[in-house]
């Protein structure tokens, strides 16, 4: 079966960059990322839009097989991303650094739904940072703190 | 009350109440319904969050309140923002005044399961379609085989005609009568030629009987005999006792006669001195399948050969001799029938071996819905043993379309070797015999005539 994500690749000297996008499903192939030669690994995850059960087991096994030696970043985690950091041991690899990741917002002027990239330094004692709309207005999180910080916890 | 241990679970639970307005969601609902916790909140029915016509909340509600016990919903599908068609199946649990309803997820499993069956469905196609192809190929083969086989008949004919014109013009009436009983045996090779050929190529569909290897080597034999392809080689074979296997008859005999045709052609070519090619029949004690081996004293297969004799379009004869199809076509009706093909033995000859399920496992896997995706679950087993092929073919076009595992067995020890795996549940007994493993139901038929058992079959199942 084809798969439905793409795996983009940008080497800068020792630092491999892959922009994945599309969905992490039982037809994506992971072997298409093969990090070698390089100390450091850069995953941007921004236009992964679904990531399902079978796509879980695949990406938690091909983490687990990434060398330990390897500096992990995982860049611009999308919500459903970060539902499954809160979720399964091992999403991300041991000593992984996420450098930032979407959260939802809501507007309650316009009645609009945001997502707004933050990073985990923003994010102190689990509370969100307050975001502010182009007219000045205060968004409101719009999600559950506790749970949708709580990967932070031990960070 | 406080609801706060469900969020720590990974299925979505909601509690409603009485009126099915939603009263409490855990953590996972925001993710599986993909809608923020404030969207949640607002929800006046828990029909507006899973859209389901089919399926009447109500009436699960007052039910499970007024009996105080759990309810199960069947298989319901409907969308999800951002993840489409979702297939869960609701369970109703009483709590309190209230009702908690848990979401058990199937959709990723149905998915794969439709996916599956899908990927099967291809592959038999694209199987089917190389198996066309194979045959227009082989009948190729078979044409150019025959054309040459009925020329030489056809010359003699041609000469003998002409000899009968001059024995008439000449009035030499004996000379004609002789030359009128040659053409009649020219006639009759032919005729034997066309007749073999016709039994070769007529119902060449997959349909699978069950049948003794034996039988299709005496078969093949024939076959080969009425055609002359052998008349410097001896063929022959050795076997002792019957092996059943679950099988197309015309399909084993197609790959006898490939393997005899290229033992044939290997043996003419090298000039072998006695040559010979024996087809024999061994199983192994407690072996879970027969094998057919087909073995000459020609040249065998060069060490250089032997890695690709197997793939489509390897050769090692002359561009017009062979289209390198025929151990592939071969190989392929071999695995067709849940076998192996292999090059068993080269020192002193060449020596093929294919290793054929023994009938109880053969018509396990072929009658096994659940196995080929058909059934969701493994309807019941059904064993019929008895020594009579006729009368267990006759019950297998009675039985095949029915939701059951139909195994057949000629040999109480075969099937008492594989009783823990089969797991058994209903006996037909058409011989007298022992059963000395678990089933739960047993019919003795065998003190009843052949018409008597098969009505009683169509009445029992």
């Amino acid at each position: 079966m084809s798969s439905n994500l793409k795996v983009d690749m940008e080497v800068e000297s020792s630092k491999a960059i892959y922009r994945l996008s599309g969905q992490i499903d039982e037809d994506a192939d992971l072997s298409q990322i093969n990090p070698e030669g390089v100390k450091e690994v850069i995953f941007d995850l921004d236009d992964v839009t679904l990531i399902n059960s079978c796509g879980i087991r695949d990406w938690v096994k091909f983490q687990s097989e990434l060398s330990d030696d390897l500096k992990i970043v995982y860049r611009k985690c999308p919500q459903v991303i970060v539902e499954q950091l809160n979720i399964i041991k091992g999403f991300i690899k041991d000593g992984g650094l996420i450098e930032s990741f979407y959260a939802p917002y809501y507007n309650e002027v316009t009645d609009e739904e945001v997502k707004l990239l933050i990073t985990p330094n923003e994010v102190v004692d689990s509370k969100a940072p307050e975001k502010k709309d182009s007219d000045g207005n205060i968004l409101e999180f719009d999600e559950i703190e506790l749970q949708y910080f709580n990967f932070l916890k031990d960070k | 009350m406080d609801y706060s241990t469900f969020d720590q679970l990974l299925t979505p639970v909601i509690v409603v109440n009485d009126h099915g307005k939603p009263v409490y969601f855990n953590h996972i609902c925001s993710i599986f319904f993909k809608l923020a916790p404030r969207k949640l909140a607002k929800l006046t029915h828990i029909n507006e969050l899973i859209k389901n016509d089919q399926l009447d909340f109500e009436n699960y509600l007052d039910t499970v309140l007024k009996n105080n016990a759990a309810e199960t919903s069947p298989e319901i599908t409907f969308d999800i923002e951002q993840i489409g068609e979702t297939t869960v199946i609701l369970k109703f649990i009483p709590f309190g005044k209230d009702v908690l309803i848990n979401v058990l997820d199937f959709s990723i499993e149905k998915k794969i399961h439709e996916k599956y069956k899908r990927q099967v469905a291809e592959l038999k196609d694209t199987h089917e379609q190389i198996l066309k192809a194979d045959k227009l190929t082989a009948l190729g083969e078979m044409i150019s085989g025959i054309s040459h086989e009925v020329s030489t008949p056809l010359t003699i004919v041609n000469d003998r005609i002409e000899q009968l014109a001059s024995a008439v013009y000449s009035q030499n009436l004996d000379r004609a009568k002789k030359v009128l009983t040659e053409l009649s045996t020219e006639y009759q090779r032919i005729m034997k030629i066309i007749s073999g050929m016709k039994s070769f190529v007529k119902n060449q569909e997959d349909d699978f009987v069950i049948t003794d290897l034996n039988l299709i080597i005496d078969d093949t034999l024939k076959f080969i005999d009425e055609l002359d392809f052998a008349t410097e080689v001896t063929v022959r074979k050795e076997v002792e006792s019957s092996h059943w296997v679950m099988a197309n008859p015309l399909k084993l005999e197609q790959v006898l006669i490939n393997l005899v045709k290229n033992s044939l052609d290997a043996l003419k070519s090298a000039k072998t001195k006695n040559p010979e090619i024996v087809i024999s029949l061994s199983e192994e004690k407690d072996s879970q399948v027969h094998y057919l081996i087909v073995r000459d004293n020609g040249p065998g297969i060069p060490q250089e050969d032997q890695n690709n004799i197997f793939e489509m379009f390897y050769t090692s004869k002359e561009v017009e001799e062979g289209t390198g199809l025929g151990l592939s076509i071969t190989k392929k009706i071999v695995e067709a029938h849940s076998g192996e093909i292999s090059l068993s033995q080269v020192d002193s000859g060449c020596e093929f071996q294919i290793s054929l399920p023994i009938i109880e496992l053969g018509s396990f896997t072929k009658t096994n819905k659940y196995l080929s995706g058909e059934l969701e679950v493994e309807p019941n087993k059904i064993l019929f043993i008895g020594d009579d092929i006729e009368l267990l073919n006759e019950i297998y076009q009675e039985m095949k379309a029915k939701d059951f595992v139909l195994i057949f067995s000629n040999k109480i020890k075969s099937i008492e070797n594989l009783a823990d795996f089969l797991l058994v549940d209903q006996v037909v007994k058409l011989i007298d015999v022992e059963c000395n493993f678990e089933y739960e139901k047993s019919y003795d038929l065998f003190s009843l005539s052949r018409e008597e058992i098969i009505n009683k079959i169509k009445e029992l199942f």
